[in-house]
């Protein structure tokens, strides 16, 4: 049995329930709008706010398995991988050794990209930047990210995240989906597939790229990251354009204004309800809803990239790129717009991150057009209420290695690939408030404590959301899928509420 | 995607690999056992009545049927492996390394020896801890997410009290041969056209369903065309079609099809799929490659009829036929379609196994309908199949000529094989000519020779013989198995690669050490391959020293502590000269540095390319010096001659001299007596000095090779299979790591235990594992690939999970049919054109698709097949059927895949314009190709078929999912694809108006208002419109109409859209208006649908 008879089968129920009455009277009434109001009607609720969500539909049955703390992640990646050093893994220690050798016994036997793998020497190089303790907190946290700082109390920083992957494309792969390889559904996906839809005008699974200041050429993405892979392709991200055109074909064509179009659709439903009557085939009339869907997705996407509703005083909080569209913080704060309007899974995704060399001055410019903005969303999201059920997430695919790649001198150094630990920071959706988790050891190079496997990350989302990860499963390759992969994984319960 | 409005209806057909939801009983177990139990009915003479009651009963129908009530045998396949499978196997498989309990349910003999007393379900323990209350003993334990339905737990009940029946897998049985069913009438006189008819109507009626009607003609030729060709037929055509009353009409259409040249790019479609066939590299940097020579290949083999085992065959193992044909080498590039790592200090070893691994699993997904994947990490979970044997299976596949990193490199990657052009074939014939005419100039010149050997001689008698090293060991080679042959510097061995060494009385007493400086010499014949000497350990990291011949004559030498990570490999950029002997000298500092490593032709220095240069550690082995080999690897072919050993670094001119002095000692040495060895010797002595002599015309010749090389290179060129001169060795990766691998036990190359074995013909390469799938013995590739074509047609299996036959797949619904379609399909000569027909030519194909309540109720899945197949179309059919009814489709075939319209800045956005620059559309006819054609950029999927469930080709895939989303409502809405083809159906359905009024003012009359519309609807949907179509887009018409003739700008902005020229001679308010009509035309949902 598959997933399309099963659904069938429940519309059958229903269909020959209500046998007697025609079958276009139930097309029609199952639709549940008029059409000759349509084209006049509003499609954003704006009674209650922007929120028009209803109870979730579209789940699997029996999600979620336990009270979840979040209804909603905001995942903001920063592609290409940050540095721990230079932000939230806090190491003065470092400084005394500075350009020794990095010990042996601390790498021990660890693989290395090809890119260092050749390198005669390892020598230690120390962050440039000072660290302070912010918050009530007191969790310490570079001078590069002023206003993350001042948000940490509302969150955690996770120090000893831990990937399998040394390379990109594998790595934000593994992040994405939970494995390397290729053709698993993304996060995204999984969560929109297990608990379905809280709005009626938007995608469940969100998607938005800004290309950072610090690394010209950075690290490319793939429509992979946000796939469906197996599972069934409405639950793929959908991402949101920064061009003219925020998601692909939204338009009405030159010349084809709302109202000839909606005489057009009004006009092709009364042909489709014929086959409707037809071929009694209930994709007909997902067929016919999903035209009108579409038709509201012509308001509600314009709405929501429509700023001119937000006070001066907002878009000053997310920093002067807000202005700019395609930006991180445009981006951040179309994040909090969306999940306003109840976006299931919202996904920035930030290039740039890269920093083999020259991370004194790229890794500044990345962190001053992320900073701001991240911070912004935090508390932006917290001042309206939502915060406490949305899931904030900030950070890479690994981390970066403490010894020194290419050129070292006082203004500047490089980092390698590192994949044994590094940092992230996670908000709201029932994070415990100014926490720090796990320990590194003194070369800020190896788990002392606490170690998060991606997959443990994949975990706690999964938990926050109320879903057991071991349960949220497809058959694929003879496997139960899971999102958390094939060992045993936890979901990190200590930095939840 | 939102609320409600899709939450239960919405597409969600299967995805590939998802067969099933956990924990949803499976209707497929349930419908067969109704039939199973109508059938025993009829024999044990159960009331019809009770039975049909039975079946209309909605507690049967949904809540699942429970076969204890009706005292039925339980069928062990159908029933009780599926639950076995799905709950049990996880702990008591085959994976052994998760077995609990040393329990086996997938096994007889364990499940029977411990927890089944057959004929006693109470007094089995499986029972007993199914029922149990204790969470400590229940099973399955609470924990692994499983648990067994009340359905469930009495149908293992009822099986173990009927004495627990066991049977194979259905999969790995033979494809046995099946009586055809008796004939069934229906009370409406329905009757079987063919032979799949018996089988399918058998099962309608026992499922209590009659069959659908004939579907209408115009239906029908359009559902056999759009399986056939990918493409609608036309209105006239379907006219032909209706108004042919013979009974042949059918039959004459789906000839022409099958003849059709689009044939094949339909069939191509869903193989491209499979073969995650791209036009890019598909990891993060994405280069370009170019395999469409092998899409070119798939589409003429499904157009020339290539028998289903041919194509398998030479796809696998095309390179290893005897002799094989560029086609047959193209094939291979079946294999090649994997994704490849160009990032930058990506790990060589790891991306090598990934391609290993990434060609098993397609391999078995699309030819065994294996998930062997899973066993790369542990024991399957489900099948049986050990980690072993998937690194047995892996070895077939893990001697391919390849890196695993490419690091940055553009286009294609070797093992190569040029696709040239005529102008460039010519090209290459006059270079190669003028190579012939210089090589014709090189005469003997006896008197040369000797002045040359005067010459020679009188230099070694002035710097004194004396002055040259010594060599500290010379092997002497005079075995007596082995044929004696004549070099320049004396008696050569012709070795055959057999592996018997030669016999080395005493082996030189000298160390490799990595500090120790030394050299060594040998006279070579251009054709050897292997190793000239070897003393190298391969069982510890091949530790030691060698020096080999590759495949295409380089010479390669290693240094190694660990092969790759502690080594130095140097090899020579040039290959031996062809059919010459060549005096081969390499000599090392003892420095530990590649650059310390030199190499020699004929004296002169080699440039070189170092492919490692690590070497830290010790390279001593502990294992014996070999000449004509490694230890046990690398045996050589050819003649080899006179090979030293130094213990010293030779300098340049000690080489040349050395050189001289064997030449001239040998000659000299068999000077006075004329026996067969003078003139022998005499013979190749001549030779060698003409090709020193005719320096300036080899010279020459090198140049235009040169040149040719070049030429080469700048052909179309496709990647194949091919395998590497040094076998790889293969063993099991531990957790599937490719840092891991288990040396105690190197694999070769074997089929899993489970299925049938290699014969003694079937040699244990490729070549030995495609003639073994094809093989009469083998169960899976016929079934797998009759089943596949059923898929193709019904968009649903008659084993509905088309991608697993394994014990996780669903079982057949029609398990008689299935193995009667697959025998009867390789006694035909594995004929797929003739597959295909036979299923269009059954009743079965061509009933009509509509429902009715009484389907709708028992059938809503039609697994039974009482009525046609009603899907949406594919992708790259919906846009092919736009650009072919608007007008617009071009029909070239092949050759480079093109760009057709995509919104601007896709590639920008996430690529950032790398690699491929911006994407520009084609311009002229190009950018109206078959979607078959469109470039496949792997990271950026092209959005007009990948809205519509094309795979991103990334992996192999053998279903699509069926969605239907709000973005494809856009897509064919508002892509300038579709407004441009609306446009162009406009212009005809006007100009058609016109020529029935000749007045054009007079087209705005209702009148022909209405013909013009009813042409269009007649071109898309290919019958006559109603009252009600006709009328509500006559009436659209008129309002659309009105608003263009008020706002002329917006209909003038319409018209304009696409490349197509806009037709002014019609009004373009008029064509504004027509558009909009012809735009819904093209998304209504029965044209974007094959019913």
């Amino acid at each position: 049995m598959n997933l399309h008879d099963e659904s069938i089968r429940n519309n059958r129920r229903v269909f020959l329930k209500s046998s007697g009455i025609s079958l276009g009277s139930i097309a029609a009434a199952s639709l549940g709008f008029n059409p000759l109001t349509a084209a006049q009607a509003n499609w954003v609720n704006n009674d209650t706010g922007l929120r028009n969500a209803s109870e979730p539909s579209g789940g699997l049955p029996g999600l979620p398995h336990h009270k979840p703390t979040a209804k909603r992640v905001i995942y903001l990646f920063q592609s290409g991988a940050p540095s721990q050093y230079e932000t939230f893994d806090y190491k003065p220690g470092l400084r005394k050794l500075a350009k020794t050798e990095l010990p042996a016994t601390i790498r021990n036997g660890q693989r290395l990209t090809g890119m260092t793998s050749g390198q005669s020497s390892f020598p230690i190089a120390p962050s440039m930047f000072d660290f302070k303790q912010k918050g009530e907190s007191g969790t310490w946290v570079s001078d590069l990210l002023p206003h993350l700082g001042q948000v940490v109390d509302k969150g955690c920083v996770i120090r000893t995240m831990h990937t399998e992957a040394i390379n990109h494309d594998p790595a934000i792969t593994f992040f994405q989906t939970g494995s390397q390889l290729a053709g698993r559904p993304s996060m995204g996906a999984w969560v929109a597939y297990g608990l379905g839809s809280m709005n009626q005008n938007l995608p469940d699974y969100m998607v938005m790229v800004s290309r950072g200041t610090g690394r010209a050429a950075g690290q490319p993405l793939y429509d992979r990251l946000w796939g469906s892979g197996v599972l069934p392709g409405k639950h793929q991200g959908v991402k949101l354009r920064s061009a003219a055109e925020p998601i692909l074909y939204l338009s009405n064509p030159a010349g084809c204004p709302p109202e000839i179009r909606r005489r057009m659709l009004d006009d092709l439903q009364t042909l489709n309800q014929q086959t409707l009557a037809r071929t009694m085939d209930s994709e007909v009339a997902t067929r016919i809803q999903q035209y009108e869907l579409a038709f509201r997705m012509q308001t509600a996407v314009p709405d929501l990239m429509d700023l001119s509703d937000e006070p001066a005083s907002v878009l000053e909080k997310y920093g002067p790129e807000v202005h700019k569209p395609g930006t991180y913080a445009r981006n951040c704060l179309l994040a909090r717009r969306m999940i306003e309007r109840d976006v299931r899974f919202v996904q920035l995704f930030h290039m740039g991150w890269d920093q083999h060399d020259n991370l004194p001055s790229h890794m500044s410019k990345q962190c001053l057009d992320t900073d701001q903005p991240s911070a912004a969303l935090i508390s932006d999201l917290q001042e309206r209420g939502l915060l406490d059920d949305t899931l904030v997430i900030w950070g890479g695919e690994f981390g970066r290695t403490v010894y020194c790649q290419g050129q070292f001198t006082e203004k500047t150094y490089g980092r390698d690939h590192h994949p044994r630990c590094f940092s992230i920071f996670m908000a709201g959706g029932g994070v415990k408030g100014g926490t720090v988790y796990g320990t590194t050891d003194e070369f800020g190079y190896n788990v002392v404590e606490n170690p998060v496997h991606v997959n443990d990350l994949h975990a706690t989302i999964l938990h926050a959301l109320g879903i057991d990860h071991r349960k949220l499963t497809i058959p694929f390759q003879g496997l139960d899928l899971k999102l958390s992969g094939v060992e045993q994984r936890n979901p990190i319960l200590e930095i939840l509420t | 995607m939102t609320s409600d409005v899709t939450s239960g209806r919405s597409n969600v057909s299967c995805r590939p690999n998802v067969p099933c939801r956990p924990n949803v009983s499976c209707r497929p177990n349930v419908w067969f056992y109704a039939v199973r139990c109508v059938l025993a009915a009829k024999e044990n003479r159960i009331s019809l009545f009770v039975l049909l009651a039975c079946i209309t009963c909605n507690e049967f129908l949904f809540n699942g049927f429970t076969a204890v009530a009706w005292g039925q045998d339980i069928n062990f396949r159908q029933q009780i492996q599926p639950i076995l499978a799905k709950k049990c196997y996880a702990c008591h498989g085959p994976d052994s390394t998760h077995r609990e309990a040393e329990l086996r349910l997938d096994q007889e003999d364990s499940a029977k020896g411990q927890a089944i007393t057959a004929g006693d379900a109470d007094n089995s323990e499986l029972m007993v801890r199914i029922l149990s209350t204790d969470v400590q003993s229940v099973m399955p334990p609470p924990e692994s997410g499983h648990s067994l339905t009340p359905t469930e737990i009495e149908t293992l009940r009822k099986w173990i009290n009927q004495g627990a029946p066991w049977q194979q897998h259905w999969a790995f049985d033979p494809i046995s041969k099946q009586e055809l069913p008796k004939v069934v009438q229906f009370a409406d006189g329905a009757g079987a056209k063919n032979e799949i008819d018996r089988f399918i109507y058998r099962s309608i009626q026992a499922a209590g369903l009659q069959p659908s009607p004939t579907a209408e003609k115009h239906t029908l030729i359009r559902r056999a065309y759009l399986d056939l060709i990918g493409l609608p037929p036309t209105f006239e055509q379907v006219q032909a079609f209706v108004n042919d009353t013979r009974p042949v009409a059918f039959e004459k259409v789906i000839d022409e099809l099958l003849a059709s040249p689009q044939y094949g790019e339909q069939m191509a479609v869903s193989w491209l799929d499979a073969a995650r066939f791209a036009d890019t590299n598909g990891y993060q940097n994405d280069f370009y490659r170019s395999m469409w020579p092998w899409r070119d290949w798939v589409i003429n083999a499904f157009n020339q009829n290539l028998s289903y085992d041919q194509f398998i065959i030479q796809q696998i193992a095309g390179d290893l036929l005897p002799a094989p044909s560029n086609d047959q080498m193209i094939a291979t590039g079946f294999n090649r379609n994997n994704r490849s790592v160009t990032e930058g200090g990506s790990i060589e070893e790891e991306w090598q196994v990934e391609n290993c691994i990434d060609r098993v699993e397609t391999t078995a997904a699309s030819f065994l309908g294996l998930t062997l994947g899973c066993a790369r990490c542990h024991d399957h979970k489900y099948d049986p199949i050990s980690q072993k044997e998937f690194y047995q299976f892996y070895a077939f596949f893990n001697n391919v000529d390849e890196k695993g990193v490419y690091n940055e490199r553009r286009g294609n990657t070797e093992p190569l094989l040029s696709v040239p052009t005529a102008t460039q074939i010519a090209a290459l014939e006059q270079l190669q000519s003028r190579i012939a005419g210089l090589k014709a100039k090189i005469t003997p010149a006896a008197t040369s020779t000797t002045e040359l050997l005067n010459q020679w001689r009188s230099q070694n008698s002035t710097a004194g013989q004396d002055s040259l090293p010594s060599p500290i060991f010379v092997a002497k080679l005079t075995p007596e198995v082995k044929t004696l042959g004549m070099s320049p510097a004396g008696p050569s061995l012709q070795l055959t690669g057999q592996p018997d060494s030669v016999a080395l009385p005493s082996p030189p007493d000298f160390l490799f050490k990595n500090d120790q400086a030394f050299s060594w010499s040998a006279w070579i014949t251009g054709d050897s391959r292997g190793a000239i000497f070897g003393q190298m350990d391969e069982s510890d990291a091949y530790r030691g020293v060698d020096g080999i011949i590759l495949g295409d004559g380089r010479v390669k030498i290693h240094l190694i502590s660990q092969w790759r990570t502690d080594a130095i490999a140097v090899i020579s950029k040039v290959s031996l000269p062809k059919d010459q002997w060549t005096f081969i000298t390499a000599t090392y500092d003892g420095a530990g540095k590649a650059s310390g490593y030199k190499l020699y032709f004929n004296g002169k220095k080699v440039n070189v390319e170092v492919d490692i240069d690590a070497l830290n550690g010790p390279i001593s082995p502990k294992v014996l010096f070999k000449i004509g080999q490694r230890s046990q690897s690398e045996l050589f072919s050819g003649q080899l001659a006179d090979f030293r050993l130094y213990d010293q670094l030779l300098s340049d001119d000690h080489i040349v001299r050395s050189m001289k002095h064997a030449v001239v000692a040998n000659y000299d040495s068999n000077l006075p007596q004329p026996s067969q060895d003078y003139s022998a010797a005499q013979e190749v002595a001549t030779q060698f000095i003409n090709s020193l002599e005719h320096q300036s015309i080899t010279q020459k010749i090198g140049e235009l090779q040169v040149e040719i090389d070049k030429q080469k290179s700048q052909q179309q060129t496709t990647m194949i299979m091919r395998d590497r001169p040094e076998y790889r060795e293969t063993y099991l990766l531990r957790r599937g790591q490719y840092d891991q691998p288990e040396t105690s036990e190197p694999l070769w190359p074997a089929i899993p235990k489970a299925l049938p074995q290699l014969t003694a013909q079937q040699p244990n390469n490729r070549l030995g594992l495609a003639r073994w799938m094809v093989d009469e013995r083998n169960p899976l590739v016929a079934r797998i690939a009759v089943n596949r074509a059923w898929y193709k047609f019904f968009k649903r299996g008659l084993v509905e999970s088309v991608d697993n036959f394994g014990r996780q797949g669903a079982p057949p619904t029609h398990p008689e049919l299935l193995d009667w379609l697959a025998d009867d399909f390789r006694k035909s000569g594995w004929d797929l054109k003739r597959l295909h027909k036979q299923i269009m030519s059954s009743a079965t194909y061509q009933q009509s698709s509509n429902l009715t309540e009484e389907f709708a109720a028992l059938d809503p899945a039609n697994q039974w097949l009482a009525r046609g197949p009603r899907h949406r179309l594919g992708g790259e059919q919906i846009r092919d059927l736009a650009l072919s009814i608007s007008g617009l489709l071009q029909n070239k075939m092949g050759g480079p895949s093109v760009r057709p319209y995509q919104p601007d800045g896709l590639w920008e956005e996430l690529a950032g314009g790398a690699n491929d620059g911006p994407y520009k559309h084609e311009v002229g006819p190009d950018l109206y190709r078959r979607s078959l054609y469109t470039y496949r950029k792997r990271t950026v999927s092209h959005p007009t078929v990948a809205s519509f469930d094309a795979p991103s080709w990334e992996i192999c895939q053998v279903k699509r999912s069926i969605t239907n989303t709000p973005l494809q409502s856009l897509a064919l809405l508002n892509d300038v694809t579709y407004v441009e083809a609306a446009r162009n159906l406009a212009q005809q359905m006007l100009h058609q108006a016109a020529q029935n009024k000749p007045n054009a003012a007079q087209v705005a009359q209702e009148n022909s208002v209405a013909q013009a519309i009813e042409f269009g609807f007649q071109s898309t949907v290919l019958r006559k419109p109603t009252i009600i179509e006709l009328d509500t887009l006559t009436n659209g018409y008129q309002q659309y109409l009105t608003y263009y003739q008020a706002n002329p700008d917006q209909a003038e902005a319409l018209t304009k859209i696409g490349e197509s020229k806009s037709d002014t001679s019609l009004s373009t308010t008029q064509l504004a208006a027509m558009t909009s009509v012809a735009s819904i035309l093209l998304n209504l949902d029965e044209v974007i649908t094959k019913e």
